[in-house]
């Protein structure tokens, strides 16, 4: 079965990937060469991938997380590479635009984790960058109360060691 | 629950008020925060929270939380912090301090600063302490106790030549790449004498506003063959040596000369800006404001030679012409340019309409005080250029009608970009 094509690739520029539930997708060689891992795979570099084949298994990625993964990989293509030289200033000035946030708006959180887990491991650095960002405004400015229940956290501490802690803070 | 890999890429974005309340929600969550080596390396109090707000208490508990794995504290709006930041600082001792900038603070006495920095200065490599009670007792310990720095702001600092004059002592401050002694007032030309001594390899130094400066500075500068970026302010008086001489010299011997920046300089002459361009083919930045005697002349050696230039800021030139503007551009040096600045000239329309048909990478545009510029033009330049365009300044363009300011106005506006647009107390 055939879960995502995309729009612009004809037969012969496309590589195969499947998820860990069998589904594959056929991608642009173009989205390939952007993002390093996927590269090594289209040029023959790790064992997932053979040159013969031109297909690639990932055996930590769903089908479901693979769809979108893609479609904003997609919605990127014709961006320009980014300069990755200076991790800090990289952090620092990740800026998500409206059509990043929509797209992480609109899953829930646990498919927010696992995007952000897929991006990690395919070595998607932006959508890695945004996906931590978005987490990360989700927790600015809660109280400890709040984000123990908007992640779904069982307070472990005994009311001492909390109270010593709060003191200390 | 998100998994314990993604935990550092999203603590790591997270403000220190909220890394603080985060650490309260679980064990787990205590336990990789309180522990995490990189979390708590940068004390960079200017993210996320206006940095004027900052008080000792609050630095003390972070340091106290960093102590040793801190190697970044940056805070530039630090007017409420007393001498107790300091000396938490020295207290852990944080010896792995890499960088350090303390900016805009007059409560912290020279003594403090001297002191602190013969505690913890060994690894230092940036140190920030523009607009504070530094003094030349400070400096020269900085210079003493620093070996590795590397980059040193002193801007509006009240210090003095004597600053950098050490004397028998030994300089151990080696590796200064970058020197900032902008709107320093007490120090005088003689500066440049002990800077080509102390910091032999510097590429970026800042003067902008000592006084006094000579043809006889700007050949000391020449002793500076790594020199990447330049900044001046004043007329250059001739001692005994004639300014162009000067420029030919200094040109010659800074061949990797990327910013040159040199204002409000009559003295200047279109052959100065031949040297200049013809030897420093790699200039990006050249700020020439105020050059009242420069003419068309300049801007054709600028056309001809500046194939890499970014930023060109031309203003109070009355001598500048549209022919000159619109030949500097035909010569091909408008493909690169972002920033330029034509304030106070004699511009008119056509040098607008050229701009806008020969840049297509223009960012910010200041025609301020431009009296024969008219709102056809602004239109023009807004619906050609406006798109890629953070900022226009018109302020007191008599002949821009308000219906081309809020034309540009809505075509920045769309995309962040600002316009000012406004009259002053016209005599």
């Amino acid at each position: 079965m055939d879960g995502y094509t995309s729009n612009n690739a004809s037969e012969n520029e496309t590589i195969t990937l499947k998820s860990s539930d069998g589904i594959e997708f056929h991608i642009d060689t173009r989205i390939a060469n952007r993002y390093t891992l996927l590269n090594n795979w289209n040029s023959g570099g790790t064992y997932w991938f053979t040159a013969f084949k031109k297909s690639a298994c990932l055996p930590n990625v769903t089908g479901k997380v693979l769809e979108k993964v893609l479609e904003w990989c997609e919605h990127h293509i014709n961006d320009p590479l980014p300069n990755y030289d200076d991790d800090d200033s990289r952090r620092r000035n990740t800026v998500i635009d409206d059509w990043d946030q929509n797209f992480l708006n609109r899953v829930d959180q646990d498919m927010l984790f696992d995007i952000i887990l897929a991006a990690n491991y395919l070595d998607i650095k932006l959508l890695l960058d945004i996906g931590c960002k978005t987490v990360a405004n989700m927790i600015k400015g809660k109280s400890p109360e709040e984000l123990r229940s908007s992640f779904n956290i069982v307070n472990d501490f005994t009311p001492e060691e909390e109270e010593a802690i709060r003191r200390e803070n | 629950m998100f998994p314990t890999e993604l935990a550092h890429g999203i603590f790591e974005s997270l403000p220190l008020a909220s890394l603080c309340k985060a650490s309260i929600v679980s064990k787990r969550w205590r336990h990789f925060i309180i522990n995490s080596q990189s979390l708590w390396k940068n004390l960079d109090f200017t993210l996320n929270r206006p940095s004027g707000t900052i008080t000792d208490q609050v630095v003390s508990t972070y340091v106290n939380r960093g102590k040793l794995r801190i190697q970044t504290f940056i805070c530039r709006n630090a007017e409420r912090l007393s001498e107790r930041t300091l000396k938490a600082l020295r207290a852990v001792p944080c010896h792995n301090l890499k960088t350090f900038e303390l900016a805009s603070n007059s409560s912290i006495n020279e003594t403090a600063i001297v002191i602190f920095i013969r505690t913890i200065g060994s690894q230092l490599k940036t140190i920030n302490l523009s607009n504070t009670q530094t003094s030349d007792r400070a400096v020269k310990t900085m210079l003493m106790h620093c070996p590795q720095l590397e980059t040193l702001n002193l801007s509006l600092c009240k210090i003095t030549t004597q600053a950098f004059d050490l004397g028998d002592k030994q300089c151990e401050a080696l590796k200064v790449r970058e020197l900032d002694l902008n709107g320093c007032r007490s120090i005088d030309k003689a500066v440049v004498s002990f800077i080509i001594i102390l910091f032999p390899n510097i590429t970026h130094l800042n003067i902008h506003g000592i006084s006094g400066i000579t043809t006889h500075t700007l050949v000391n500068l020449a002793h500076l063959p790594n020199l990447e970026c330049i900044s001046m302010f004043g007329n250059m008086y001739e001692d005994g040596l004639v300014i162009e001489d000067a420029f030919l010299t200094f040109a010659k011997s800074c061949p990797l000369l990327r910013q040159f920046a040199l204002e409000e300089c009559p003295d200047l002459t279109d052959n100065c800006v031949r040297h200049l361009v013809v030897s420093c083919v790699n200039l990006e930045e050249l700020t020439l404001n105020g050059s009242y005697n420069l003419t068309d002349e300049a801007t054709q050696y600028i056309g001809n030679y500046c194939n890499r230039l970014k930023i060109l800021r031309i203003g109070k030139s009355p001598g500048i012409t549209d022919s000159g503007i619109s030949l500097m551009l035909d010569l091909g040096c408008g493909s690169l340019l972002e920033i330029i600045e034509l304030k106070q000239n004699n511009i008119t329309d056509n040098s607008l309409r050229k701009l806008a048909d020969c840049c297509d990478k223009l960012k910010m545009i200041n025609v301020n005080f431009c009296p024969n510029i008219t709102g056809s033009g602004v239109a023009y330049l807004v619906k050609k250029c406006g798109k890629l365009m953070q900022h226009l300044s018109m302020v007191d363009c008599p002949n821009v009608a308000l219906d081309a300011a809020d034309l540009a106005r809505r075509v920045l506006g769309q995309h962040g970009g600002t316009v000012n647009y406004l009259f002053r107390a016209l005599r």
